[in-house]
């Protein structure tokens, strides 16, 4: 029986591979996601920019580079996210629209490793509100915990191993 | 998280088969370990980085390390697996080296 599991255990590990990608975790690495309301004419968002600054203002404003999986992502015109191998405390983004409009946001900040925001779309300009979810945060935690726990569920299986070996 | 749990141990087990095959150990007795390892010490790693989420290199070089030392001791207390400290530290470290790197470039 155990040659046979180690004869199909590769094959499961296979089976396992993630088939969406999604910009998410492994490393894992800081996320942020956006999520939009009009407050005028809808238009799709056709481009975006992220900055990032050390400064409460935002005078030091650099663009979110692209480097690898990095960079700050619109989809389909409606939603966008950002992911980063860190990010800078504050935060600012620009962006251009069907219409032909570019506007800009307020100053953000970080909200947590996975942050989530309201991205109000005004006639002059865009307004991004913190949306901390802590049902979420505590989610992630209770995923965690629960995980570690799985893992002592398994020393039971591998004493059993342990003493077929010896 | 799961998604980073199924990659971490899809890469670490194809490395384990790897060693197992060349070395000719235990080839499920230390699949079953580094899985057993993966839940706990991931799961360190994700609470940490939730709650640290300011100081993401400094938390996850830390990290890493840790669950280096951690997954080389666990390897190398599981006795019928017949690995020395050394045999343990430096599979841990490949196991480990690989999957951190896969994830920098990986968009999951």
């Amino acid at each position: 029986m155990p040659k046979f599991i180690s004869r199909i255990l590769p094959l499961v590990l296979l089976l396992l591979i993630p088939t969406t990608s999604a910009f998410a975790d492994m490393g894992p690495k800081p996320y942020m996601e956006f999520e939009f309301t009009n407050e005028g004419t809808e238009s799709l968002i056709v481009s975006g920019i992220m900055y990032e600054c050390d400064q409460p203002d935002c005078s030091d404003a650099q663009p979110l580079e692209e480097v690898a999986v990095q960079g700050f992502y619109c989809y389909e015109g409606v939603s966008c996210s950002a992911v980063a191998y860190g990010f800078k405390p504050y935060h600012r983004i620009e962006l251009t629209f069907a219409d032909g409009r570019t506007l800009e946001s307020n100053v953000f900040e970080t909200v947590g490793f996975i942050s989530n925001y309201t991205v109000t779309v005004r006639e002059m300009d865009l307004l991004v509100e913190e949306r901390f979810d802590f049902a979420d945060f505590l989610r992630n935690i209770f995923n965690s915990v629960c995980c570690f726990g799985a893992g002592f569920a398994l020393l039971p299986l591998g004493m059993v191993f342990q003493r077929r070996k010896k | 998280m799961t998604l980073t749990l199924t990659a971490t141990i899809f890469i670490e087990g194809i490395i384990v088969l790897v060693y197992s095959r060349w070395r000719e150990k235990p080839l499920l007795l230390i699949l079953l370990t580094s899985l057993f390892a993966n839940f706990i010490t991931q799961s360190l790693l994700w609470i940490a980085l939730l709650l640290f989420f300011r100081h993401y290199w400094p938390v996850l070089i830390v990290m890493e390390i840790f669950i280096w030392l951690i997954e080389s001791l666990i390897f190398y207390r599981v006795r019928a697996e017949q690995l020395t400290l050394k045999e343990a530290m430096a599979l841990s470290l490949a196991i480990n080296l690989a999957s951190f790197s896969a994830g920098l470039f990986l968009p999951v």
